[in-house]
């Protein structure tokens, strides 16, 4: 046992290790009893800081927006919304469909998410995709046409696994500020079902997966996409800025 | 506090319950958002480390247990470590950002919220007995999570003794901390 490592246990308590150093730390805990009680002391003497904080008044509306954010890809009724950022970056490969070209990483994305089941998890790890596209066959691949915007955008509906998927890829939007967010919604005769919430790049460009997957059968007439206050809006508030009949 | 502990609330949770995690984000809300506030000194983001806080809570089930000792200790480490996060990407692409906006009064909570005043008192009265240097090396330690390195640069001692001169600092804290609540017979939390 290395015992130089015990000086590492603040800076290990800070986050500071990495890599290597970080995996040789947690090993040198488990064999290191001076460190292992060490480390239950300093828990316990931090244990209090917390409440030195001064009381402070959360922002308005502040609960409203995390619970969204938290039930977000968990609606009830409501596809499960995963944005996947750089995937426009990543190498494409070839489609057995004639289909714009960006569509096959993101249908690897799409399987990868629903084998991960854990969007979130997946884009923390951020786990490399596995290409997996030869399962899913598309079903139509529309061009989102501007509306009122200059930004441009495509859609795709994909049965992978005999799920559903919208995939949404867009570009030169507008870019969000604060809590808004990008909205897409898919249409069918005057209801509106909320596919999921996405934020563009610093570009505009947006690349996101929603699973389909509304109760009862539908017959989707068009896709369109919103620029919304909050990523809260059950119904479209903001203005819609791609759109198209499916 | 409520009739509803914490735990059968995280136990609902794991269930998918969401009611129980609306429940315990209305207890917590202001504690873990004053915290945040704390370390972060910036209101927008200290809404996104809550917010990181409790999509953690709800999507990767299974992660507290009653070995981690009390849930709320466990929230809040959960809190610092994501404000520490939050902290470190900041600084690598912003200089400094700060502000002290006018404090809008939050919608009547329908369950209690948490309060502190009288822990953060008495800590504050244990605080006022460490010398300088200890105040701003416990600071600097917990609410900036920075590496010992840094202390010892910042504190002008030598690195070495970093960590011991915490660790004593802290001690004293906790012994006058105490103390204190034992003159006035409180619970901590
Ligand atoms: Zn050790």
């Amino acid at each position: 046992m290395d015992k130089s490592r015990c000086d590492q246990l603040l800076d290990y308590y800070n986050g500071h290790l990495e890599g290597e150093d970080k995996q040789n730390f947690e090993k040198h805990l488990q064999e290191c009893e001076a460190c292992l009680s060490e480390w239950t002391e300093w828990q316990m003497l931090t244990s209090d800081l917390p409440y030195l904080s001064e009381e402070k008044e959360p922002p308005a509306g502040m609960k409203d927006r995390v619970l969204a954010a938290v039930f977000a890809d968990q609606e009830e009724n409501q596809p499960k919304a995963a944005p996947i950022r750089n995937m426009a970056d990543k190498e494409n490969k070839p489609v057995k469909e004639a289909s714009k070209p960006w569509i096959s990483g993101l249908l690897a994305a799409a399987l990868t998410l629903s084998l991960a089941g854990n969007a979130y998890l997946f884009l923390e790890k951020n786990k490399q995709e596995a290409a997996l596209e030869k399962t899913a066959e598309t079903f139509k691949t529309i061009t989102l046409a501007p509306h009122q915007s200059k930004s441009s955008g495509v859609a795709s509906m994909v049965k992978d696994n005999g799920n559903m998927k919208l995939i949404v890829q867009t570009h030169n939007l507008n870019p969000v500020k604060g809590k808004e967010a990008y909205q897409v919604w898919l249409i069918e005769g005057d209801k509106k079902y909320r596919a999921g919430t996405f934020t563009p790049d610093g570009k505009g460009n947006g690349a996101v997966v929603f699973d389909v997957n509304y109760e009862g059968t539908h017959n989707w007439e068009a896709v369109a996409v919103s620029h919304e206050p909050t990523a809260a809006s059950k119904e479209p508030k903001g203005n819609i800025v791609l759109l198209s009949e499916l | 506090m409520g009739t509803i502990s914490d735990f059968e609330l995280y136990e609902r949770i794991q269930k998918d319950d969401r009611e129980a995690l609306e429940l315990l984000y209305e207890r917590y809300e202001k504690l873990l958002y004053s915290f945040a506030f704390k370390i972060l000194q910036q209101k927008e983001l200290s809404e996104d480390a809550v917010q990181e806080v409790f999509i953690k809570i709800w999507r990767n089930k299974r992660t507290y247990s009653k070995e981690k000792g009390k849930f709320s200790s466990w929230m809040l480490t959960v809190t610092r470590n994501a404000c520490i996060d939050l902290l470190r990407k900041r600084s690598k692409t912003e200089t400094e950002l700060s502000d002290e906006n006018l404090q809008i009064p939050a919608s009547e909570n329908v369950e209690k919220t948490v309060e502190w005043r009288e822990e953060r008192e008495q800590l504050q009265s244990a605080i006022s007995t460490l010398s300088e240097e200890q105040k701003k090396m416990v600071e600097l330690f917990y609410f900036k999570g920075e590496s010992q390195q840094k202390i010892s640069e910042s504190c002008g001692v030598p690195l070495g003794t970093v960590k011991g001169r915490i660790r004593l600092a802290l001690q004293h804290l906790r012994k006058k901390y105490n103390e204190g609540r034992d003159k006035y017979g409180q619970e901590p939390m």
